[in-house]
């Protein structure tokens, strides 16, 4: 038994969620008028940290083949 | 379902018993009867199944038109015992499958993939079949037993984060047993929503006419009293100094106009009063006390600790941000008057519909103009007067005006 995911699939899937996180942030209305309520300093935050990640991979790439070649 | 899986095991047992045999299978009663075994208990079980189930829903026709307890107990029961046999029918089929790729290959038989692919598919088609009027069957049981209690509320947003999250976690685990990236993916983007879904409703919900409403009433009382009482002063928000306790936010409207103002220590003497007589007037919490409060709160500061120019650094962000109370506030200060103009605020309507005079609530102000007084009074830690509070023609937009009282001056006057 072994995750079926490599660190590149991790890494598209931490983009995909990243940028979904932050436009669902910004399309959120400016003010709360709206029937569904979520707390969007939160979910900017969670962005945020997604994004992060994301970046780690890539880092984590980089060096990669830096440290082969 | 369970009826469909029926077909496709009858479709399993027609490769087992025909096409095997033009892949070297050699028949044999040792295999033969094992597999006979498991199939008849099988086929027994499933059709026990279906027959159970077909009772419960005739039980709960009967449970819905006459409302008998007999009725429910008997389609919990009959739905159970069905889930069961099912369950138990799954596990037969692996014993025959067990048979199939294992002991056959000891009476002569060839793999090969033509027959191989039929059958895993027949055999991937009844299962998940079964798995899903299962999985119907454990969501009925679960409706019909919260459908009997007598105050029932599902919760949409719980009821699909739950299916959300678990279905991830099951797609996940799979994932890693089978080895399938797609599996994953599927999994992980379910776990996601689910989680995601989890964050919708994180704050208490009410409709905004409630809050109207219920404010409305009591701010209309507390001018009903002020008015009868025919006291003609200014409305003074009183900074802490006058109370014993600093967190204290009271205002004073004297008998008559251009009383001066009252030392600290004379309010302190009787600051748990309504009607005081030295100098005489009335004390009493503004509608905007405890909002004033949570703004606080929010910030995780005391007014008392800030000054003016905190209050117009923040106050913008707490009302467009964090409360999400208005649409944008600016505020502007000028000598001793503050000016602050509130777009699309959510206390529009209670300025608007309700059906107070405007002079009454240009004395008291609304619950969001008080609070800011409250603010005020607490950051300058001097008086402050609320000379105007304007709105617009649709009630969008507030434009409030205040006084900082100067203490000296006044005692003077």
């Amino acid at each position: 038994m072994m995750f079926p995911l490599n660190l590149w699939d991790a890494s598209l899937l931490l983009a995909t969620l990243a940028i979904i996180l932050l436009i669902t942030s910004e399309l959120l209305p400016h003010y709360g008028r709206v029937r569904i309520l979520i707390n969007k300093k939160r979910l900017r935050n969670t962005a945020a940290a997604v994004s992060i990640l994301f970046l780690i991979t890539v880092a984590i790439r980089i060096a990669d083949i830096i440290l082969n070649h | 379902m369970d009826a469909f899986s029926l077909l496709f095991f009858t479709r399993i047992d027609t490769i087992v018993h025909g096409d095997l045999y033009k892949y070297g299978l050699q028949f044999n009663y040792a295999w033969a009867g094992q597999y006979w075994t498991y199939s008849y208990l099988f086929i027994d079980s499933l059709t026990i199944a279906i027959i159970f189930i077909a009772i419960s829903i005739a039980s709960f026709s009967f449970y819905v038109r006459k409302h008998s307890t007999a009725s429910r107990v008997a389609c919990y029961v009959f739905l159970t015992v069905g889930t069961a046999l099912t369950f138990f029918s799954v596990y037969l089929f692996y014993n025959i499958d067990y048979i199939v790729h294992n002991d056959l290959y000891l009476y002569g038989l060839h793999f090969s993939i033509n027959w191989a692919t039929n059958y895993w598919t027949y055999a991937r088609l009844m299962l998940a079949l079964i798995g899903f009027g299962s999985a119907t069957t454990i969501t009925s049981i679960t409706l019909i037993s919260l459908g009997a209690r007598k105050l029932v509320r599902i919760n949409p947003a719980k009821l699909t984060y739950s299916t959300l999250i678990t279905t991830g976690a099951i797609a996940l685990f799979t994932s890693i047993i089978y080895t399938s990236p797609i599996l994953a993916f599927i999994g992980l983007g379910l776990l996601f929503w689910g989680i995601t879904f989890t964050y919708i409703r994180t704050e208490e919900y009410a409709k905004k006419i409630l809050l109207d409403t219920t404010a409305s009433s009591q701010q209309a009382t507390l001018n009903h009293i002020i008015q009868e009482l025919q006291y003609e002063g200014d409305v003074i928000y009183l900074p802490p100094k006058y109370f014993r306790n600093p967190e204290t936010n009271k205002v004073y409207i004297p008998e008559q106009k251009n009383t001066p103002l009252p030392r600290p220590e004379q309010i302190q003497k009787q600051e748990q009063d309504f009607l005081i007589e030295k100098p005489p007037g009335v004390l009493f919490t503004p509608p905007g006390a405890e909002l004033s409060k949570l703004f606080e709160r929010t910030l995780e500061t005391s007014f008392e600790n800030v000054d003016l120019r905190y209050l117009q650094q923040n106050l913008p962000k707490l009302f467009i941000e964090d409360l999400e109370i208005a649409q944008n506030l600016e505020m502007e200060t000028e000598a001793n008057k503050i000016r602050i103009q509130i777009e699309n605020s959510v206390y529009k309507a209670l300025n608007t519909e309700t059906e107070q005079p405007a002079t009454i609530y240009s004395r008291l102000g609304s619950p969001l103009s008080s609070a800011i007084a409250c603010a005020v009074a607490k950051a300058t830690g001097k008086p402050i007067i609320m000379e105007k509070e304007q709105n617009s023609n649709d009630g969008r937009d507030v434009t409030i005006e205040y006084r900082i009282l100067d203490e000296e001056a006044q005692a003077e006057s």
